[in-house]
C-alpha cells in the first residue's frame, strides 16, 4: 500500500541522510580540541588555530639523560622499557624516518607510503653520507599496513610507529620494544622528542627544535614575513585541500612569523576546496604540491584553468609548486628546515 | 451514427493523450533547462542568473565569468549527456530484460565499464576520455553478455533477482580484481581514483565533444528498436506473432544501451541509479510507447544527474560531494519502494 | 459407478508393501546405539567431516609453516607444545593466532551462509548481500567520524552492530504481509549500496591517513590480528552451539516450500525469523573480528552440500569447508606478492565472483526458480 511504501521511503532517506550528515559533518571538520580519539587536533592546546606543540605532555617521554641506559619511555600507548641503546631500529610511520636519520640514526627498517619509494627523495639527497646503509634498510611494507613477518624477520631492538597502527601495538611489543608517538603533521616536534627520547638522544632532539625554532624566526624577520600571506594547498588525485595553521607546514609558517589568508585560518589541519572556489586559496604567495602525475588528475585541469591564472599570487608569478614530500608527507626536522629554506628563497626575491 | 460517435471520441481521445504526453514532455525540457541553469549559478561560490548569462553572452574576465565558462559550462554539458545517456540506457535494459529493476550499475554495466578504465590504466593504454570510452566499451559488452548469459540460464530465466545478483557478483570481482591490481601498483592507483569517484569535475569542453559520436550512436540504435520494445513488453511470441524479430531488437537495444553506458561511464565515472529511477517516472507520466518514454527518460535523466551534482555542490561547500555518492543516497530509497511493490521482485 | 462403501471389502485397503530390510543402511544412514541413547548418522557427512577436520589441520600447519621465513612443521609442533624457540615469535605470535582466527572466522562465516541461503531458500543470498559487511563498514566509519573510536579495530562491537542493523534494516523494508525471499535479497543489495555510498562519503573527506586505515579495514584483512580478536568470536561460536545442534533439525523442512512446511506443523516464519537472526549474528561478529570477507559465507555452503550430496545445506561440514577456504586464501594472500600483504578479502572476492557466476548459470542440478 502508499502509507507502507511511503513509510519506508521516509524511513530510509532520514536513516540515509543521518548517516551522511554524520559522516561527512565530523571528519576533516572537528573544532573542538582534547577529544581522546580525535587525532586531527593537538590534545590540551587552546582553542583556535594553534601552532605545533614543542613540548611533551606531562609524562611522555623519559627522564634518562642523553645515552643513558636502561630507561623508562612514556608513549601514547603505554610504557616501554628500552634496555640498551637501539642499533637497529624500524620505523615504520610517516616522518619518523626522517627524525632518525636527522638525529644521525640510520634505521634498519622501514615501510614505504603509498606510490612512493622506500627512501623518500629529499632525505636521500640530504644525507648522502647514509646511502649504502638507507640501500640495505628492509623493506617491510606499506605504512598502511606493515608485514609484520618480515618486521620480525629483520630483528629489530627498537620500533616506531605512530597512532595509526596502534591496533597493532600489542603484537609489535612482542617483537621488540616499541614507542607508539601521536603522528599527524601537527605533531611533528613533541614526535621527534619521543623518538629522540626512544633512541637515547632526547637532549639532542630538543637542541634541533630549538635551532629550527631559531633560525625560523630570524629567516622570517628577515623576509619580513609578517606582512606577507601564504598559501598552502595540495592537490591529490581527487581532492584539493588547503592546509590550515595547525598543520606541519602551517606551524612552520607561525615559527618564521609569516601571515596566512584568512580562508586558511581554521582549526583543523586541512580543508577541502572544489575546483570552483579554489580562489579561495588567495593570498600574496602560494605554495602548492601535487600527488601523482600532474596531467593525470585534477590538478592538471585547475592549473591550467583561467580561475587559477586569474588569482593575485599566481598573475604576480608568486605561485611555487614544491616537492610533496618534505611539504605535505614527511614531518620531520629535515623537512621543516627544507620548508623554511624554500620560503626564505621565495619570498626573499 | 454510433460508430461514428465512436470514431471521433476515439480520436478525441487520442489527440488528448497526444497532448498530455507533449505536455510531459515539454514539463521535462522546462526542467531540464532549470537544472541547467542551476548547475551554472549555484555551486560552491553562488553566481546570479544575470550574471550567467552576461558571462555566457558578453564574455567577460571577471572571477564569476570565469568559473561559468571554464568549470560549470563543460561539466554542465557533461552532466546533460551522461544523465540522458543513464536515462535511456536504463529504459532500454529495463525493456530488454522485462524487469523494471534493471539498471546499468545493478547489472554491472557500469562495473564492467570500469573495469576496462582500469586495465587501460594499468596497462598505460589510455589516457583521458577519448581513450578510456574503448576500454570502458569493451568492458562494459563483456560485463553485459556474461551477466545476461548467466543469469538467463537455469531455471527461472534471468528473473530480477538473478540479475541483480550477477551484476553484485561482477561488481564484487572487479572490486577484488581492482584491489589485488592497485595494491601492487600504486602509480595507477592516482589516476583510477580520480576517475573513479563518480564526479563531473575536472571535466572538460573536450570530453563533451568526443561523447557525442557515442551518444548519438547508441541513441540512435535504442530509438530504432521502439517499436520492437513496445511489442517485447508484450511477450516474445505475441512480439514474434507481430512480426518482430525479438532477437534482433533485444541486440540491438541492448547494444544500445551498453554504448551508451559505456560512454557515460568513461565520462563521468560509474554512476548508479539514474537508469533504475527515471524510466519509472517516465513511464508513469506518459503511459505509451517507448517513442515517448525514451525522449522523456533522456530529459529526466539529465535533470536527475544535474540536480544530484547541484546537490552534491552545495551539501559541503566549499568541499564538493561527488555526484556518484548523491545519486546513490537518493535512488536506493526508489529502489526499495519499487522492490516492494507487488510482482516487482518476482 | 461404485462408492468406496460398495466395493467388496477384500478389495478396499491396497495390500501394505513389506519394509525394506535394507534400509536405514541403503539411504546412507547408520545408526549409532549406545545403551538407551542412538543417533541417526548420515555416514557419508561424517566421513566428509572428519576428512576435512584432517585438511584444515593440514593446512593450518602448511599455513604456519610457509612464508618469508619456512619453519619445518616439526619446529612449529615445538613451538605449539610451549618449547619456545628461535621460531616462536614469528610462528607463535604471529602466524598461529591469525591462522585460528581465519580458522574461527571462515567457521562462523560458513555456519551463516548456510543458515541464511536456507530461509532464503536461494543459494545466491548469503550476509554479504543482505547488507551485513556493509552495514559494519558503514558503522565503523560512522563511529570513526564522529570520534568514538579511534581505529576501525578498536571496537568490533561497533562492526557487529552494525551489521545486525543493517540486516535489520533491510528484514524490515522488505518485510511485506510476509517475508519473500526474492524481496529480501534485492533490498539487501539496494541497502548495499546505499551503505558503501556513505562509506564512500567518509573517505572522500577523511585525512589521508584515516583514508588509508579504513579502506584496508573495508577490503577485510587478517593482517596483525589474533588472540584478542578470536576470543569474543570463539565465545559467539561455543553460546551458539546449542542453537545450531537446534538449527540443523529446524533447516530440514524448511527446504520445503512454506506452504508444506505449515502444513507439517513448522512455525514457518518464526523458525526463519531465528535462524536469520542467528546467521546475521554470527556474520556480524565474524566482520567484527576481521572486517567484511565477502563470498565465503556464500561459497562455503554450497561446495559443503555438493561434498556430502545431502539435500539441505549440512552446518557443520559448511562450518569446516569455511574454515579451510579462509586459511587457505590467507596463506595465499599472505606469499603471493611479498612484501605486501594482499588483503584477503580482494582474495575471496576475485575467486569467489566467478564461483557465484557460475552457480547463476545454473552450474548446480538442484537450482530452485529463484
Amino acid at each position: 500500500m502508499r502509507t507502507s511504501g511511503l513509510r519506508a521511503v521516509l524511513a530510509v532517506t532520514v536513516a540515509g541522510g543521518l548517516m551522511a550528515g554524520c559522516a561527512s559533518s565530523e571528519s576533516g571538520k572537528s573544532s573542538e580540541s582534547g577529544g581522546k580519539s580525535d587525532r586531527n587536533l593537538v590534545a590540551g592546546a587552546s582553542k583556535g588555530p594553534s601552532a605545533a606543540p614543542s613540548a611533551l605532555t606531562d609524562g611522555m617521554g623519559t627522564k634518562a639523560a642523553d645515552g643513558e641506559f636502561p630507561r623508562t619511555v612514556s608513549h601514547f600507548k603505554g610504557k616501554t622499557e628500552i634496555a640498551a641503546a637501539p642499533k637497529r631500529i624500524a620505523v615504520l610511520s610517516t616522518g619518523q624516518l626522517d627524525d632518525v636519520l636527522t638525529l644521525g640514526v640510520v634505521p634498519t627498517a622501514t615501510t614505504r607510503a603509498d606510490n612512493a619509494g622506500l627512501v623518500p627523495g629529499y632525505l636521500a639527497d640530504a644525507f648522502p653520507q647514509y646511502k649504502k646503509q638507507l640501500a640495505k634498510m628492509t623493506d617491510a611494507g606499506t605504512r598502511a599496513a606493515p608485514n609484520l613477518e618480515t618486521l620480525a624477520t629483520a630483528k629489530p631492538d627498537l620500533i616506531l610507529a605512530n597512532d595509526s597502527l596502534g591496533d597493532l601495538y600489542p603484537k609489535l611489543a612482542k617483537i621488540a620494544p616499541t614507542v607508539i608517538t601521536a603522528g599527524n603533521g601537527i605533531n611533528w616536534k613533541r614526535d621527534l622528542l619521543l623518538v629522540g627520547d626512544a633512541v637515547g638522544k632526547g637532549e639532542q632532539a630538543r637542541k634541533l627544535l630549538d635551532e629550527h625554532a631559531d633560525e625560523a624566526a630570524a629567516a622570517g624577520t628577515k623576509i619580513d614575513g609578517k606582512n606577507t600571506t601564504v598559501s598552502m594547498l595540495r592537490f591529490t588525485p581527487d581532492r584539493t585541500r588547503m592546509f590550515g595553521v595547525s598543520s606541519f607546514t602551517g606551524s612552520i609558517a607561525v615559527d618564521m612569523g609569516l601571515g596566512r589568508p584568512k580562508s586558511q585560518q581554521f582549526n583543523a589541519i586541512s580543508e577541502d576546496i572544489g575546483a570552483e572556489s579554489i580562489d579561495v586559496a588567495d593570498g600574496d604567495w602560494i605554495f602548492y604540491s601535487v600527488q601523482g602525475a600532474q596531467d593525470k588528475t585534477d590538478a592538471g585541469s585547475v592549473l591550467a584553468g583561467p580561475l587559477w591564472k586569474s588569482m593575485k599570487a599566481v598573475e604576480a608569478g608568486h605561485a611555487v609548486k614544491v616537492d610533496d614530500d618534505p611539504w605535505y608527507l614527511n614531518a620531520g626536522p629535515t623537512a621543516a628546515d627544507l620548508v623554511v629554506k624554500q620560503l626564505t628563497e621565495s619570498l626573499g626575491e | 451514427m454510433t460508430t461514428r460517435t465512436t470514431t471521433t471520441r476515439t480520436a478525441t481521445v487520442r489527440t488528448s493523450r497526444t497532448s498530455v504526453r507533449a505536455f510531459w514532455l515539454a514539463a521535462a525540457l522546462l526542467l531540464t533547462l532549470v537544472a541547467v541553469a542551476l548547475s551554472l549559478a549555484v555551486g560552491t561560490r553562488q553566481v546570479p542568473l544575470s550574471a550567467v548569462l552576461d558571462a555566457l553572452l558578453h564574455g567577460g574576465g571577471s572571477r564569476d565569468a570565469l568559473v561559468v565558462r571554464s568549470l560549470r559550462l563543460p561539466r554542465t554539458a557533461v552532466g546533460l549527456t551522461a544523465g540522458a545517456a543513464l536515462g535511456v540506457a536504463g529504459a532500454a535494459l529495463q525493456a530488454v530484460t522485462r524487469n523494471p529493476l534493471a539498471d546499468p550499475g545493478i547489472l554491472g554495466l557500469s562495473q564492467g565499464a570500469a573495469a576496462g578504465v582500469v586495465f587501460a590504466i594499468t596497462g598505460g593504454l589510455a589516457n583521458g576520455f577519448g581513450g578510456y570510452v574503448w576500454f570502458a566499451f569493451l568492458g562494459a559488452v563483456v560485463a553485459a553478455c556474461l551477466v545476461y548469459a548467466v543469469a538467463s540460464r537455469g531455471r527461472g530465466g534471468a528473473s530480477p533477482v538473478k540479475l541483480a545478483l550477477a551484476g553484485t557478483a561482477l561488481s564484487a570481482m572487479v572490486g577484488g580484481a581492482t584491489t589485488v591490481v592497485l595494491t601492487s601498483s600504486s602509480a595507477t592507483l592516482d589516476q583510477f581514483r580520480f576517475w573513479q569517484v563518480g564526479a563531473l569535475s575536472g571535466r572538460d569542453a573536450g570530453t563533451v565533444g568526443q561523447m557525442l559520436p557515442f551518444l548519438v550512436a547508441g541513441a540512435l540504435l535504442v530509438l530504432g528498436c521502439a517499436r520492437g520494445l513496445d511489442a517485447l513488453a508484450l511477450g516474445d511470441d505475441t512480439a514474434r506473432a507481430l512480426g518482430h524479430k525479438v532477437q534482433l531488437v533485444r541486440v540491438c537495444a541492448a547494444l544500445g544501451a551498453t554504448v551508451l553506458t559505456a560512454a557515460a561511464v568513461a565520462a563521468a565515472g560509474p554512476i548508479a541509479f539514474i537508469g533504475l529511477a527515471v524510466p519509472h517516472l517516465a513511464r508513469r507520466l506518459v503511459a505509451g510507447g517507448h517513442r515517448w518514454t525514451l525522449p522523456l527518460s533522456a530529459l529526466l535523466g539529465a535533470a536527475l544527474l544535474l540536480a544530484a551534482d547541484v546537490a552534491g555542490r552545495v551539501v559541503r561547500a566549499p568541499a564538493e560531494v561527488p555526484a556518484g555518492v548523491m545519486t546513490a543516497l537518493v535512488g536506493v530509497p526508489v529502489l526499495v519502494v519499487l522492490v516492494r511493490r507487488k510482482g516487482a521482485a518476482s | 459407478m461404485t462408492t468406496a462403501s460398495q466395493r467388496p471389502p477384500e478389495q478396499t485397503t491396497p495390500p501394505r508393501p513389506s519394509p525394506d530390510p535394507t534400509y536405514p543402511h541403503s539411504a546412507g544412514l547408520s545408526v549409532l546405539r549406545r545403551r538407551s541413547f542412538s543417533l541417526l548418522l548420515h555416514r557419508r557427512s561424517a566421513v566428509v567431516v572428519a576428512v576435512l577436520l584432517l585438511l584444515l589441520a593440514g593446512v593450518m600447519v602448511l599455513s604456519a609453516s610457509v612464508g618469508q621465513t619456512y619453519v619445518s612443521p616439526g619446529e612449529v609442533w615445538r613451538v605449539l607444545r610451549g618449547h619456545g624457540g628461535p621460531y616462536d615469535l614469528i610462528v607463535g605470535e604471529l602466524r598461529v593466532p591469525r591462522i585460528v582466527l581465519g580458522a574461527l572466522v571462515g567457521a562462523a562465516y560458513g555456519l551463516s551462509g548456510a543458515l541464511v541461503q536456507t530461509v532464503t531458500r536461494n543459494p545466491l543470498a548469503s550476509p554479504d548481500v543482505i547488507g551485513v559487511g556493509h552495514g559494519a563498514a558503514a558503522a565503523t566509519v560512522l563511529a570513526l567520524a564522529t570520534g568514538t573510536v579511534a581505529s576501525p579495530g578498536a571496537l568490533p562491537a561497533v562492526s557487529v552492530a552494525g551489521g545486525l542493523g543493517a540486516a535489520a534494516l533491510v528484514y524490515v523494508l522488505a518485510w511485506r504481509h510476509g517475508m519473500q525471499p526474492s524481496r529480501f535479497v534485492l533490498t539487501g543489495v539496494g541497502i548495499g549500496v546505499a551503505l558503501s555510498a556513505v562509506v564512500q562519503l567518509y573517505l572522500t573527506e577523511s585525512e589521508l591517513g584515516a583514508a588509508e586505515q579504513v579502506k584496508l579495514w573495508l577490503t577485510g584483512s587478517l593482517s596483525g590480528r589474533g588472540w584478542e580478536q578470536a576470543e569474543p568470536l570463539a565465545w559467539i561460536l561455543l553460546l551458539s552451539l546449542p542453537a545450531l545442534v537446534w538449527a540443523n533439525r529446524a533447516l530440514r523442512p524448511l527446504g520445503l516450500d512454506p506452504d508444506t512446511a505449515a502444513a507439517l506443523g513448522v512455525r514457518v516464519h518464526r523458525t526463519q525469523l531465528a535462524l536469520t537472526v542467528l546467521g546475521v549474528i554470527l556474520a556480524a561478529t565474524a566482520t567484527g573480528a576481521a572486517g567484511p570477507i565477502g563470498f565465503v559465507a556464500l561459497t562455503a555452503p554450497q561446495l559443503a552440500r555438493r561434498l556430502t550430496r545431502t539435500p539441505q545445506l549440512p552446518l557443520a561440514t559448511s562450518a569446516l569447508t569455511g574454515s579451510v577456504i579462509l586459511v587457505a586464501a590467507d596463506l595465499a594472500a599472505r606469499t603471493l606478492m611479498p612484501p605486501l600483504e594482499i588483503p584477503v578479502g580482494a582474495l575471496t572476492a576475485l575467486v569467489g565472483g566467478p564461483y557465484l557466476l557460475w552457480l547463476l548459470a545454473g552450474g548446480q542440478s538442484r537450482s530452485r526458480a529463484l
